[in-house]
C-alpha cells in the first residue's frame, strides 16, 4: 500500500468523522435539552442533560474552529521558521 | 534538508487532524461517561502539539546542524577518527593474535601469551562496541529524516497509540545525528591533545613487513639484525632462503612504522649494511597492510650452511652450482676476496686472473668457530673466483634471537602509556561515556516532547 492511498484513507477517515461528529452534536444537543426540560424533578438528570448540552455545544465549537486551527498552527510555524 | 519524503510528514499531518476530530467526536458522543469525556480534551490538545512538532522538525534538524558546526563536529571528522580507530584495533588485534599463536614448547612464553589473551578479549569487544557507533552512525546518518517522520506518524496517532516510540524516534534521530558527528571532538577534548587523527594503522607504530635478503649470488641465509639509527637493536632474526623467520610469526618481521631503521646482514662475524641504507618507511611497497622489501648487498657473494664468501669489490657476474660459485669479480687496488667457512665444513677457493696475495685465519661467532682464507689483490684488476665447499653438518649460531614484539609486550620502548591511553580512553571509555550521555538526552527529550509525561501545553 503506498503513502498515497493511507493519505486518502486517513482523509477519508477525518471526513467522516467529521459529518458524523456534526450529526451526534445535534443529536445530543437535543437530547441534552430534551433531558433538560423534562418536567421530572431529579437534579442529577438534569445536570447530566446540562452536562450534554455543554460537551454538544464544545463539539460544535471545535468542529467550527478545526480547520481554522490547523491554518492558523501551519501559518504560525511558517512565520517563527522563516 | 533531512526530511527527504514528504508524504511520510503530510500523512503524519493528516493523522493529527484525525486525532484531532475523534477528540471533537468524543465531545459530541450523547454519552455522558466521565472516562470517556476526558479523552475529548486530551487528544485536542494531543492533535495541535504533534501538527506543531510535525510542522518544525526540518527546522529542528537545522538546528541540530548549527550546533554541531558550532561545536567543531562534522561526518568527515568521525569517518575519520572512525577508521582510525577500527584499523588501530584490528592491526592490535592482529599483533595480539599472532603473539597468542607462538609455539612455547617450554611454556616460558606462557605469561606474555595470557597477557596477550587478555588484552585481545579487551580488544574484541572496543571492536564490537566500535561496530556499534558505526551501525549508529550509519543509520542516522542516512535514515534520521526517514526515522524522525516515522516517528511523527506514530506520535499524531489518537488515544496516544505510539505517542512514547513517536516521541523517542524523534528524539533518538535529533539526538544521535547531532551528537555522533561531535563524539571526536568530545573525545579529543576530554581525553587531551589529539593523537588520534585520520590515518592508517601504521602511524600507531608498526607494521608487518615481508623482507628479502639478497646478494649477487641470490638469497642469504643467517641473521638479520633491525636497529634504530641510533643503535639500538630491535630485532635479530634467523635467515632462511633470504627471509626471516623465527618463532614469533611464520611470515614476516615486526618492524617500527614511523621512524627510519637500519638492517644489518650478519654471518660468520661479518656484517653487511643492507641497502636501502638507512630504510624509510617510504621505502617499503605496502599491499593489503603488507610491508614489502627486498634488501641487498653488492658484497655477500653467497653466506649459509656454514660458508660465506665476500668481497669489497664489484661482483660482475656469479654462476652459482650446487656446492659450488663461480664469480668475476673487479677488484681496486688492495681489495680483497674472502671466504669463511666453520670447522665442519671444507671449502676451497681459486683465483685466476690479478695477482694476489693469501692471508689465513680463524675466527669465532656466535659459538661457530672456524677459519677464513683471505685472497688481496695488491694491485687490483679483474679476477674469476672459483669457490667450493662442502658441509655435511652446517652448525647452527648461538644467538639469541630477538623481535620487535618483546619491546612490544613489556610495553617498552615504542607502546608507552599513550598505547593504553589511546585504547582505553580514545576508542572505548569516552565514546562509551558519550554514547551513554546521548542515550540519556535521548530519553530526557524523548520525556519532554511526551514520551511518558505530557509537554504542559494548556488550551
Amino acid at each position: 500500500m503506498a503513502v498515497q492511498d493511507v493519505l486518502t484513507l486517513v482523509q477519508n477517515l477525518t471526513q467522516q468523522i467529521t459529518t458524523l461528529a456534526w450529526a451526534l452534536f445535534l443529536l445530543t444537543w437535543s437530547i441534552g435539552w430534551t433531558i433538560r426540560g423534562s418536567p421530572i424533578p431529579i437534579s442529577r438528570l438534569k445536570r447530566a442533560g446540562n452536562s450534554l448540552i455543554e460537551d454538544s455545544v464544545w463539539a460544535a465549537f471545535w468542529l467550527a474552529v478545526g480547520s481554522t486551527v490547523f491554518t492558523l498552527i501551519t501559518y504560525l510555524v511558517s512565520v517563527i521558521t522563516k | 534538508m533531512y526530511i527527504t519524503n514528504i508524504d511520510y510528514l503530510i500523512l503524519a499531518y493528516r493523522i493529527a487532524m484525525l486525532t484531532f476530530y475523534t477528540g471533537v467526536l468524543i465531545y459530541a458522543l450523547p454519552i455522558p461517561i466521565r472516562g470517556l469525556k476526558r479523552w475529548a480534551p486530551t487528544l485536542i490538545e494531543d492533535s495541535i502539539v504533534a501538527a506543531i512538532l510535525i510542522l518544525i522538525l526540518d527546522v529542528l534538524f537545522n538546528i541540530v546542524d548549527r550546533l554541531v558546526q558550532l561545536a567543531g563536529g562534522s561526518w568527515q571528522y568521525f569517518n575519520a577518527w572512525e577508521a582510525s580507530a577500527v584499523s588501530f584495533l584490528l592491526t592490535l588485534k592482529g599483533i595480539l593474535a599472532l603473539i597468542e599463536s607462538l609455539p612455547s614448547p617450554t611454556g616460558v612464553l606462557g605469561g606474555l601469551k595470557s597477557a596477550a589473551y587478555m588484552l585481545d578479549r579487551m580488544v574484541t569487544s572496543a571492536v564490537y562496541f566500535q561496530g556499534l557507533i558505526l551501525g549508529l552512525a550509519w543509520l542516522v546518518k542516512h535514515y534520521a529524516g526517514p526515522l524522525a517522520s516515522v516517528g511523527a506518524i506514530l506520535y499524531a496517532l489518537p488515544f496516544r497509540v505510539g505517542r512514547s516510540a513517536g516521541a523517542w524516534l524523534i528524539a533518538f534521530s535529533l539526538v544521535f545525528s547531532g551528537g555522533l558527528q561531535v563524539l571526536p571532538v568530545f573525545v579529543s577534548t576530554i581525553g587531551g591533545p589529539s593523537i588520534v587523527g585520520p590515518g592508517t594503522a601504521a602511524k600507531y607504530g608498526v607494521a608487518l613487513a615481508n623482507v628479502t635478503v639478497t646478494g649477487p649470488g641470490g638469497p642469504l641465509d643467517g641473521a638479520l639484525r633491525l636497529e634504530k639509527t641510533d643503535g639500538s637493536i630491535l630485532a635479530l632474526r634467523p635467515l632462511r632462503d633470504g627471509a626471516p623467520i623465527g618463532s614469533l610469526s611464520r611470515q614476516g618481521i615486526l618492524i617500527p612504522s614511523r621512524i627510519p631503521v637500519v638492517y644489518t646482514y650478519e654471518y660468520l662475524g661479518v656484517y653487511f649494511n643492507l641497502t636501502p641504507y638507512p630504510t624509510y618507511p617510504s621505502n617499503y611497497t605496502v599491499q593489503a597492510g603488507v610491508w614489502a622489501i627486498n634488501l641487498s648487498t653488492p658484497y655477500a657473494v653467497v653466506g649459509g650452511h656454514g660458508i660465506l664468501l665476500y668481497t669489497d669489490g664489484n661482483v660482475v657476474n656469479v654462476t652459482l652450482m650446487q656446492n659450488s660459485v663461480t664469480a668475476r669479480v673487479e677488484l681496486p687496488p688492495g681489495g680483497y676476496i674472502e671466504e669463511r667457512h666453520a670447522s665442519q665444513c671444507d671449502a676451497h677457493i681459486t683465483s685466476e686472473g690479478a695477482a694476489y696475495r693469501v692471508e689465513d685465519g680463524s675466527w669465532s661467532w656466535a659459538g661457530i668457530k672456524g677459519a677464513y682464507t683471505r685472497l688481496i689483490y695488491d694491485n687490483g684488476g679483474e679476477a674469476v673466483i672459483t669457490y667450493s665447499w662442502s658441509c655435511s653438518n652446517p652448525p647452527l649460531p648461538r644467538l639469541k634471537f630477538e623481535s620487535y614484539v618483546t619491546p612490544l609486550s613489556i610495553v617498552g620502548s615504542f607502546y608507552t602509556i599513550n598505547f593504553i591511553k589511546m585504547f582505553i580512553v580514545y576508542f572505548f571509555t569516552l565514546p562509551s561515556l558519550y554514547l551513554l550521555m546521548l542515550y540519556s538526552l535521548t530519553h530526557g527529550l524523548s520525556r519532554l516532547l511526551g514520551g511518558r509525561e505530557r509537554l504542559f501545553i494548556r488550551l
